[in-house]
């Protein structure tokens, strides 16, 4: 991390020589995030204030953007910290933009179920009002060309970063240290998208070559200790993947498809995930203006599983064994009202149709007055342990927050 | 006599037509097509002055371009007020079918295709709406020329508007409006607006109107809303015209750009 901070410094003081009149902006927030269920230590995971400070500049076809987060925090996040959120140069030539630099790229028509928003990672534990907490930015380089109306877009990211999620021991099983891909050019991620549009459809097509951001877990049983060990470990992924979306007025369709090929290409490995499909159907509809109605349905299906085969691989191993759903199916209703021009409310729900296990987000925004607002929410994981958003529990909770942007 | 004959009739038939009034679809065809850019750039002021004399400030920079009669693409870089700075907002006008509209949320680091509610959804909570501030399409209203006025001392055309058809009514959120266009320039001078339940309620006013690079434009108008008492006032400043902007502008690509120039 002081390398990465010791790079942005480098990087900023080159920047601000190299173009000139720097445009600063950013904003200065107080927050609360009141921790929901008892078993967690601090009654806040955190209680503090935010500066983020965002520095950009031009120079003929150039132009750089940072964005850096000052935290100071109380409660399970406690401490003083410089966070670096985003870095980047971008080249504008006629036809081609070049972004080279930690940033965020996301594919796909969908905020919270993208079956082909494979890029960029999420960081469970942090769900809140801003992307830059949940979703962790990749240093990376992306070129974009438009020829004739059709977009062209590739992507190299040279290291790999997993999801955040919590690795829970129990007094049965122990979460060994994960076991990332080594830092060297084979295991580097890259990718490319076509997109354009066909009668009024916006459609692309996308691969990407890179890893699982969720890890496979190996099982093993320690005889002396008496316990079942698990050791999280990441494996390459190809993603091929599609997507379109129309609108008729005031009502809109989407579709994504992902064919996702795994290193488990006969399913015969117990602990890799099978290769899989994943595909949404989604609706808009915005009845008034001031509201907006999203209805997404979202089907992951294991391919090439075999229950007898798992059973016995599992049996050898003498671990109880832990077959994986060969369907699973999620509900996503997302809500947006706008009862005023200054007063806003989002409501998500995304759910487990089999295991019913789901995530809440309810969002209240109120403009006191220009670049003011007061933002209050409520972030809730439910189900039962075991199931991925059950396992979240923990992570629920309440937020406040007054926001001054400037 | 046959000499007097061809001299006499074509100042009868010229005299004629000039003295037989425009119609007010004529009218408004000259206000709609009078326009001779190809391609426009403009920064946007926008004051909203609530009824206790609160006040909002929004800052736009706006790009157009022209690409047919009904054929046009817009952009725009909201720069204030700071929390929706870096929102850009793509509008692709089509002869034949709905608008394209994509919105840049750098909070989502996304673009967004979004829906329209209509044309008569409010534009960045102004008294403004989407109609408002578009091209108008002349085949949406029904024009009647209802009589001739004075405004401040200039001649002015007097028209009325009726939608089309009530999925135009309800698209654009007004069941009239009324027009006054000034004789000379076919500029539009003050509108007034009737709501769906037939009532006026928003009164627009053009204050200025300058002329760059030979082509009229009214830089500077309020719109009242005559129910809640709020003003919003639009101002154009620095306005170019035909200065060729690219077509790689009007791109998706363009719509996360950091500095726009």
């Amino acid at each position: 991390m002081r390398k990465l901070k010791f790079i942005i410094l480098l990087f900023l003081i080159f920047s601000l020589n190299l173009f000139s009149q720097p445009d600063i902006s950013g904003y200065l927030k107080f927050l609360s995030y009141l921790n929901i269920y008892g078993e967690n230590k601090y009654l806040f995971e955190r209680n503090g204030t935010r500066l983020q400070l965002k520095l950009s500049a031009s120079s003929g076809k150039a132009s750089f953007f940072t964005s850096v987060n000052i935290d100071a925090y109380k409660g399970s996040k406690e401490g003083l910290g410089i966070n670096p959120v985003e870095f980047y140069i971008d080249l504008n030539l006629d036809f081609l933009k070049l972004r080279v630099g930690r940033q965020f790229v996301f594919w796909g028509k969908n905020e919270w179920n993208s079956p082909t928003d494979v890029i960029i990672p999420w960081d469970y534990e942090n769900i809140s009002s801003e992307i830059e907490d949940y979703r962790i930015p990749q240093t990376m380089i992306q070129g974009t060309g438009e020829f004739k109306g059709v977009r062209i877009q590739g992507i190299f990211n040279p290291v790999f970063t997993p999801n955040v999620i919590s690795f829970q021991s129990t007094p049965f099983l122990q979460f060994e240290k994960e076991e990332l891909p080594e830092k060297k050019i084979s295991n580097s991620e890259f990718g490319g998208k076509i997109a354009f549009n066909k009668k009024g459809w916006d459609i692309s097509l996308s691969f990407w070559d890179g890893f699982e951001k969720f890890p496979s877990i190996y099982f093993s049983f320690d005889p002396l200790q008496r316990i079942l060990k698990g050791t999280p470990k990441y494996h390459r992924l190809r993603m091929l993947g599609f997507d379109m979306e129309k609108t008729w007025g005031s009502y809109g369709l989407k579709g994504e498809f992902s064919y996702n090929r795994t290193e488990d290409k006969d399913g015969k490995n117990i602990f890799i995930k099978n290769p899989h499909l994943k595909y949404l159907f989604g609706f808009d509809w915005l009845p008034t203006e001031k509201l907006n109605l999203q209805i997404q349905y979202l089907r992951e299906e294991l391919l090439k599983l075999n229950i007898e085969t798992e059973n016995q691989e599992w049996m050898k191993l003498q671990i109880p064994p832990k077959i994986p759903e060969k369907v699973t199916d999620y509900g996503v209703i997302i809500t947006r009202w706008n009862p005023s021009d200054f007063v806003s409310f989002q409501l998500v729900n995304v759910r487990n149709l089999k295991s019913k296990d789901w995530l809440g987000l309810l969002l209240g925004s109120y403009e006191v007055q220009d670049a003011l607002k007061l933002i209050g929410g409520l972030v809730l994981f439910e189900g039962k342990k075991g199931t991925t958003f059950g396992n979240l529990k923990d992570s629920s909770r309440f937020f406040l927050e007054l926001k001054y942007s400037f | 006599m046959k000499k007097f004959y061809f001299v006499l009739l074509p100042i009868l038939i010229f005299s004629f037509f000039k003295a037989y009034p425009e119609t007010g679809r004529e009218i408004m065809e000259k206000v709609v097509n009078k326009e001779t850019w190809n391609d426009m750039t403009a920064d946007l002021y926008l004051t909203i002055v609530d009824s206790k004399g609160g006040k909002r400030e929004r800052e736009i920079k706006s790009f157009m371009k022209k690409y047919s009669a009904d054929e046009t693409k817009m952009l725009m870089f909201f720069l204030k007020p700071a929390d929706v700075r870096g929102t850009s907002f793509l509008i692709v006008e089509h002869k034949d079918r709905d608008d394209d509209r994509y919105l840049y949320l750098p909070a989502l680091r996304r673009v967004k295709r979004i829906l329209a509610s209509g044309k008569g959804g409010s534009f960045m909570a102004s008294d403004f709406s989407y109609y408002d501030i578009g091209k108008p399409k002349l085949e949406d209203f029904k024009y009647n020329l209802i009589g001739e006025e004075k405004l401040d001392g200039v001649p002015c055309y007097v028209i009325e508007c009726l939608p089309v058809s009530p999925q135009i009514e309800k698209d654009t959120g007004y069941s009239k409006i009324v027009r006054w266009v000034r004789k000379d320039n076919y500029m539009i001078l003050k509108s007034d607006y009737y709501s769906r339940d037939g009532k006026k309620f928003k009164v627009l006013d053009v204050e200025k109107i300058e002329e760059i690079q030979n082509v009229l434009f009214a830089t500077v108008m309020t719109m009242k809303d005559i129910i809640s008492n709020r003003i919003s006032r639009m101002e154009f400043r620095n306005i170019k015209v035909n200065t060729g902007l690219k077509d790689s502008l009007f791109s998706e690509t363009s719509l996360d750009r950091i500095n726009i120039e």
